[in-house]
């Protein structure tokens, strides 16, 4: 089975569980008990999308260390209205900066209609300070909408072939 | 509002069509001071651009967007920093309007600023959830992302005919989303492989194949 592992992270409440349940063909649906939402998307036979996010922030675990490991793409999930949103995406372009590197990154930003700043101009300026060797999207984005998510995974997944063209992978 | 306490101003003639308002706006990008541009049109409500705040505000839906306005005047006024124009209009994001008119204004032509053989770059990704696009332009745009090209490069490795890609190098431009390469610069290795190789295996080796999990996915989820 050929997979490729998706990571979708973010503070509560910026909607990872439901960017997952939306998207998904095959979603788990979201147990405090549990560690980790899980989704797939079948793109063959023998080939899926796995789309793996930590609610609440709960990734410390050996799970999701092996997971980051084997991860091609991450979705940072920002909530507009957090309290340092900016610092939120920061820490976490950090934090996953192996899978940024070895893959592809994508961001949504969520609640951009309930509070209007930062805006997506005041990310990108964050992302290129941090990642400058490409531009990572950033969106707008509300994860209830199928649409957007859809645009979001599409962008993230020619990212990928993208640069896997230009290495000659 | 405006600088100096007064209405400043400039006219620019008369056109059809959205080519001379591309080219206005592209002027006023490279403007250091804040400026207001207000296009008016037979036939249809004025558009004002801020340009101090990437934002604008038409009561026309974009989707009513005339294809060919006819007498087209495009007017630019300095802003005071900070204090930007008339707060009561319900004022929205500048790439999906910058995004219509790019489409609009010089067809499948390079853009009036751009010149022949010049390379460019991603520099940011246009907002692409607030923005009706197709999977072809998704490829050009990610293809971008990771090298300097000219307008037939993007068209070699993305399996596109060369108009098509100059017009969204053209829509990008437009948005400040790409950037040219600051000097002369050798084609990356992609392309010159692409450029070597028969057309039949040319063709077989751009997007089908080079965008095969973005293909399959979209596959999957709709919307090729």
């Amino acid at each position: 089975m050929r997979e490729h592992v998706v990571l979708v992270v973010g503070a509560p409440g910026a909607g990872t569980t439901t960017a997952i349940n939306v998207v998904s063909e095959l979603a788990r649906t979201e147990d405090p008990s549990d560690d980790l939402d899980y989704g797939e998307i079948a793109l063959g036979p023998e080939e899926r999308l796995r789309l793996y996010g930590a609610p609440g922030g709960k990734r410390f675990d050996f799970m999701w260390s092996i997971l980051r490991q084997r991860a091609v793409g991450l979705v940072v999930l920002v909530r507009n209205d957090g309290p340092d949103p900016v610092a939120e995406l920061e820490g976490a372009l950090e934090e996953y900066r192996g899978v940024r590197e070895r893959g592809a990154v994508v961001i949504g930003i969520t609640h951009s209609d309930d509070v209007p700043s930062p805006t997506p101009a005041d990310y990108e300026r964050v992302v290129a300070a941090i990642a400058p060797e490409a531009p990572a999207p950033v969106f707008t984005l509300d994860p209830r909408r199928r649409d957007q998510l859809v645009t979001m995974l599409s962008v993230l997944a020619a990212n990928v072939d993208s640069r896997a063209m230009f290495l000659g992978r | 509002m405006f600088a100096g306490g007064t209405s400043e101003v400039r006219e620019r003639p008369d056109t059809v069509g959205w080519r001379s308002v591309a080219t206005a706006m592209h002027s006023m990008r490279q403007l250091p001071m804040p400026m207001l541009l207000t296009v008016v049109m037979q036939d249809c409500e004025p558009l004002w651009v801020d340009f101090s705040t990437s934002r604008y505000y038409w009561e026309r839906s974009l989707l009513a967007m005339p294809e060919m306005p006819g007498g087209v005047t495009v007017y630019s006024q300095p802003l005071e920093v900070g204090n930007p124009p008339y707060p009561w209009v319900p004022w929205r994001a500048m790439d999906p309007l910058l995004w219509q008119i790019g489409r609009f204004a010089f067809g499948g032509e390079r853009a009036t600023w751009m010149r022949p053989g010049d390379r460019y770059a991603l520099q940011r990704w246009p907002n692409l959830t607030e923005i009706p696009h197709t999977a072809d332009e998704i490829r050009m745009i990610a293809t971008l992302a990771n090298g300097y090209l000219t307008a037939q490069e993007l068209a070699l490795l993305t399996g596109q005919d060369e108009p098509t890609a100059q017009q969204v190098l053209n829509r990008l431009s437009l948005m400040g989303a790409v950037k040219p390469a600051a000097g002369p610069l050798a084609p990356p290795s992609i392309v010159t492989q692409a450029q070597g190789q028969p057309q039949r295996l040319a063709l077989e080796s751009t997007p089908a194949s080079s965008f095969g999990l973005f293909n399959r996915l979209r596959d999957r989820l709709g919307g090729r």
